[in-house]
């Protein structure tokens, strides 16, 4: 069978029910891959999971501080222990007397019931006043001798009254002036042994507050230099400029921190703050063409004529055979480079320990940063000549890092400190394509005022 | 499982019905890749490539128009893209070229694997004009702006195409004969 036939309707019959089967292999490798994503796509949640978990954690002990603070100032634990001992003390060495005005009052008729009864509320009285006068020494003494004075001048009135009503013979009263009189003279025991229990009160109380800060909150507006830099290879512009020189740059950051002091060594904290991050790559050159020709990752806003950014050296290589689009080289004055800049709103928590918690202070802080993605622009510098191109369309619009650092500071007062914070940030996911070998990370040393309430 | 099922439980990244949509249209969209391709195992990794993407991006899939037709499309752009990202800039001036007539030639039973192979065999860019303007039926306009090329570009593509691929089926016939 021999006829002329058109090159295209060979083709176009021979391949008309073309169809072929691939290797196993190839599905076997698809499924690895998906499996690989599905990986890199819990990097997140777990992050999510373990940010949640870090602030419970910190709710739980902000709250349960809190509580726990209430109680001890309005009456610790120990310090009521201490009162009831003191009272004990005070018991033990009335015992000869107490027991010696009980027999009398045992003695007394019927009608004592009610007066031995006003005793008891009085002595609860006395009782609850040397508790919450606990650090006034010379109060308490006083107090204590009227306490003392007093139940037993009661009882004498109580005995004359009854006296007047129930004839109970006369001996009882010289008896309970006796008593009157030893009491005021175990008073002076007494007090010794009061001076010891507040000593040794005073001595618990200093140990409770050394743990407690003298200021819970403190506000901290700051202020940093950031460096943009990544730890590996690659360009998050172009697979391209993967070997290209790289530079960071130096921005600044500056927001706010507001601080929980969950005792005097450890303060959870967090806050907003804005992040500006740049980088650029050299090593390449310029030229314009179709949109098509251009880096994927970069939105352009226009599909013909745009700036085209190649690692260098590519677009002199002509070939007539490897070729793809008509891109017509721009002459640059001086090294051109690609700029990419990118801005965040940042929301850190972080725990800070103290190390030395004295005027100057050394922490270690650690923890992370939620960044919200605010602003992204890739644009081209050479000479004098600088065009934004567009924005990337590989970055993530949440992101986190994870966040360690060192924190010096020296204290002015109680209320005002300055602090100086070098900090490093590593990025967990900022790009949204996980091909991306740019692993990003900054630097800042972030200083700022602390002010203490 | 009707296709609306499988896409559906695709889009719910269920991998059984991940699977079952790879083994219905995976010889069809295989073929695709090997009209592109330079080679077997080339189109073999664009196919991997083309099929993760179609599974990532099956969300974007409203029912607007063939699945089939859909797939074919993520597939061609996956292997467009692979060979723009092998950018090597032609500066001279292909419009220049003339325009040939339609090329014919005497035809007998050609196998298929030949075809194949002599349009493997053509230069990455001619390739792709020629198999996306003859195999696929794209016009020139659609070819020049997918590619990043002129129209003029594009046809001249094409008859450079067709003139390396009429000598290779002519010699062919020499070693036949």
């Amino acid at each position: 069978m021999k006829e002329k036939k058109n090159i295209d309707d060979l083709f176009k019959e021979g391949f008309k029910n073309f169809e072929a089967s691939p290797s196993p292999h190839v599905w076997e490798n698809i499924q690895a891959k998906l499996s690989a994503k599905d990986s890199d796509k819990k990097v997140i949640p777990l992050w999510i999971k373990w940010g949640g978990v870090a602030a419970l954690l910190a709710l739980l002990l902000t709250v349960g501080n809190a509580v726990f603070n209430n109680s001890e100032n309005n009456i610790p634990p120990v310090i009521t222990e201490e009162n009831s001992d003191v009272n004990k003390a005070l018991v033990n060495e009335n015992k000869v007397d107490a027991i010696e005005i009980v027999s009398e009052e045992k003695s007394i008729p019927i009608e004592t019931v009610d007066n031995s009864s006003e005793e008891k509320g009085k002595i609860k009285k006395s009782s609850d006043k040397t508790s919450s006068v606990n650090e006034a020494v010379a109060k308490n003494e006083t107090i204590i001798k009227r306490d003392n004075d007093i139940p037993v001048t009661s009882d004498k009135k109580a005995v004359v009254e009854e006296n007047d009503t129930n004839n109970i013979p006369k001996e009882v009263i010289p008896e309970t002036n006796k008593t009157e009189t030893e009491v005021a003279k175990t008073d002076e025991s007494n007090k010794r042994s009061i001076f010891d229990a507040i000593n040794e009160k005073e001595d618990e109380a200093v140990v409770v507050s050394n743990n407690k800060p003298d200021k819970r909150w403190d506000i901290n507006p700051n202020i940093a230099p950031v460096y943009y830099s990544s730890l590996g290879e690659g360009s998050s512009i172009d697979p391209t400029f993967s070997d290209n020189q790289k530079s960071g740059d130096v921005n600044l950051s500056y927001g706010v921190l507001v601080s929980y002091n969950l005792n005097k060594r450890l303060s959870v904290r967090s806050g907003i703050s804005n992040v500006n991050l740049s980088y650029s790559t050299t090593g390449i050159e310029l030229g314009i063409g179709p949109v098509s020709a251009a880096t994927q990752s970069i939105e352009y806003n226009k599909t013909t004529n745009v700036l085209i950014v190649v690692d260098s050296g590519t677009l002199n290589a002509t070939s007539s055979d490897d070729v793809f689009g008509d891109v017509t080289p721009k002459s640059t004055s001086g090294e051109a480079s690609i700029n990419q800049k990118l801005s965040y709103l940042e929301m850190p928590l972080e725990l800070k320990y103290a190390l030395v918690n004295n005027k100057i202070g050394v922490n270690l802080i650690g923890g992370f940063s939620t960044l919200f993605l605010n602003n992204n622009e890739v644009f081209v510098e050479a000479g004098d000549f600088n065009e934004t191109l567009g924005k990337a369309n590989n970055l993530s619009s949440l992101s986190f890092t994870t966040n360690i650092g060192l924190g010096l500071n020296y204290s002015f007062s109680q209320k005002l400190m300055i602090n100086i914070e070098p900090m490093f940030k590593y990025q967990l996911n900022p790009y949204s394509d996980s091909s991306v070998e740019y692993k990003p990370y900054y630097i800042g040393v972030y200083s700022g005022l602390s002010f203490k309430f | 499982m009707t296709l609306e099922e499988l896409i559906l439980n695709c889009k719910k990244q269920d991998l059984k019905a991940q699977e079952e949509l790879y083994k219905k249209f995976s010889s069809i969209l295989f073929s695709v890749c090997l009209k592109y391709s330079r080679d077997y195992h080339e189109a073999e990794d664009n196919l991997q490539d083309a099929f993760i993407t179609i599974l990532s991006r099956i969300e974007q899939f409203k029912g607007k128009g063939s699945f089939e037709g859909w797939m074919k499309r993520i597939t061609v752009n996956t292997v467009l893209q692979k060979y723009r990202k092998q950018r090597v800039y032609n500066l001279s001036n292909e419009e220049q070229i003339e325009e040939e007539g339609e090329i014919e030639i005497e035809v007998s039973a050609i196998p298929l694997d030949f075809l194949l192979k002599i349009v493997q065999e053509l230069p990455d860019r001619y390739r792709l004009v020629f198999t996306m303007y003859v195999l696929d039926s794209y016009p020139h306009k659609e070819i020049s702006e997918e590619m990043g090329i002129t129209v003029g570009t594009s046809k001249s593509n094409l008859a450079r195409a067709r003139k390396i691929l009429r000598v290779k089926i002519e010699d062919y016939r020499e070693e036949e004969k």
